[in-house]
């Protein structure tokens, strides 16, 4: 649960921390679902997220996925922008500490000011990171983080040739979406990895966030959407559509769709969080929107077979 | 010739934006006044994209570099072969690349050599 601890006249402190029964038994934090339901009030892109202090506890973690990582980043990185202080509490785990350091993690939240006492902890380069979490903003930003990671892809030299291409073109459409429609006050973050795990193999994970309006408020821009995007996991559905784009203009909107479309392929899948939406997409299964907790912004993880 | 070599002009390995799409504007404007100009004798030859060198392409580059040439045609500065060759593409031809030429109204098939062949669908 959130910790309220009043300081001050009005001043307070909300603590936040993975808390759910997943968590409780493997204490890994793998995305925002792992967080207490309360939390989803606390919108730091709300004009009156007035907290004067935000801490993120991840103390107790064995293990961050990539999209809590990200979650962490945009989270911060917007209260941060709304004038809280603010604080990442790091694994006790050492090697989880040095994980997220080759990450980019604690870098990406010093750039906002965000404290983080990663003291002692070292900066070894983790052969698991292709690009380390990457801040852009604009379109060129977009094609900067892509072809750097075809350069960290290409250099890792993991799994077929082939795939350096799909990876790359997924990952800008994803980075375009976010840079162009976004309207983050914080900007966008990109990371690929390159994960091995006993149950699904190897495979390259991408994942970028953003901490703007989410995918309904953009279609909702399209006045011809409006009736059709009542909540965030409807949005979600129709984004993913062939032709479907805020912009209203019918040559644009191929970018979810074809990412959508390029994932539905053997071990390939596809999450999509925005507000308090969700939406996976695998080969095997059509389409899977669901209510789920708050992500202040549009986060997508994208999961590849090497 | 009728072929713009895609990386002569652009040097990142991976397209990606619109606007780096227009940054071969100009080339592909001069090459498709080339193919209307009398005595080029190569009227029929369609305008070639090779993307050679080229590590991948976003649909959004695509898109706008097709909306380039639909302009050039419909601007009259062009009396070629309604259709448009992409050469060496360094991705595989999916769902999202044909729904992106309907979206042109055009046509999108592989031919023998690999290259992608876009045409004006008759209306």
């Amino acid at each position: 649960m959130p910790v309220f601890v009043p300081r001050g006249f009005m001043a307070m402190k909300l603590t936040i921390k993975p808390d759910s029964k997943t968590f409780q038994k493997t204490k890994s934090f793998r995305h925002v679902a792992d967080l207490p339901l309360r939390f989803d009030r606390l919108d730091p892109r709300d004009q009156d997220f007035k907290w004067a202090e935000v801490d993120i506890d991840l103390r107790e973690c064995n293990f961050v996925l990539p999209s809590a990582a990200l979650w962490c980043v945009v989270y911060l990185a917007l209260a941060s922008h709304r004038g809280a202080d603010c604080r990442l509490l790091v694994p006790l785990n050492t090697g989880v500490c040095v994980y997220l350091k080759s990450l980019g993690l604690f870098d990406s939240l010093k750039t906002f000011r965000v404290a983080v006492d990663d003291r002692d902890i070292g900066s070894g380069h983790s052969d698991k990171t292709i690009l380390p979490i990457t801040p852009f903003k604009t379109t060129a930003d977009a094609a900067g983080v892509t072809n750097a990671a075809f350069t960290g892809l290409q250099s890792a030299g993991v799994g077929a040739a082939n795939l350096t291409s799909v990876v790359t073109e997924l990952l800008s459409e994803l980075a375009l979406n976010a840079a162009q429609h976004s309207e983050s006050a914080v900007g966008a973050f990109a990371c690929v990895q390159c994960f091995k795990s006993d149950d699904r193999g190897e495979r390259f994970i991408c994942t970028v966030a953003d901490g703007g309006m989410g995918v309904r408020e953009s279609l909702y821009r399209n006045a011809s959407l409006r009736e059709r995007v009542s909540y965030d996991w409807d949005a979600l559905e129709l984004a993913v559509r062939e032709r479907v784009s805020g912009t209203g203009d019918p040559q644009r909107g191929i970018g979810l769709y074809g990412v959508s479309e390029d994932v539905r392929r053997p071990g390939r899948s596809l999450l999509l969080h925005s507000g308090q939406g969700s939406l996976e997409i695998k080969e095997d299964l059509q389409s899977s929107a669901r209510r789920t907790r708050l992500f202040p912004g549009t986060l997508a993880f994208l999961s590849i077979p090497t | 010739m009728s072929t713009l070599r895609v990386n002569d002009v652009l040097k990142d390995k991976v397209l990606v934006s619109r606007e780096s799409a227009h940054l071969l504007e100009d080339a592909l404007g001069a090459l498709m006044e080339n193919v209307k100009s009398p005595g080029a004798g190569a009227c029929k030859t369609p305008v070639t994209l090779d993307f050679e060198g080229v590590g991948g392409v976003a649909p959004s580059f695509l898109d706008e570099l097709i909306s380039i040439f639909e302009s050039f045609v419909e601007a009259g500065a062009y009396s070629g072969e309604r259709c448009l060759l992409v050469a060496n593409p360094p991705m595989r031809l999916s769902l999202k690349f044909e729904a992106l030429a309907r979206g042109h109204r055009m046509t999108i098939r592989v031919q023998p050599d690999g290259s992608w062949r876009l045409t004006v669908a008759e209306s």
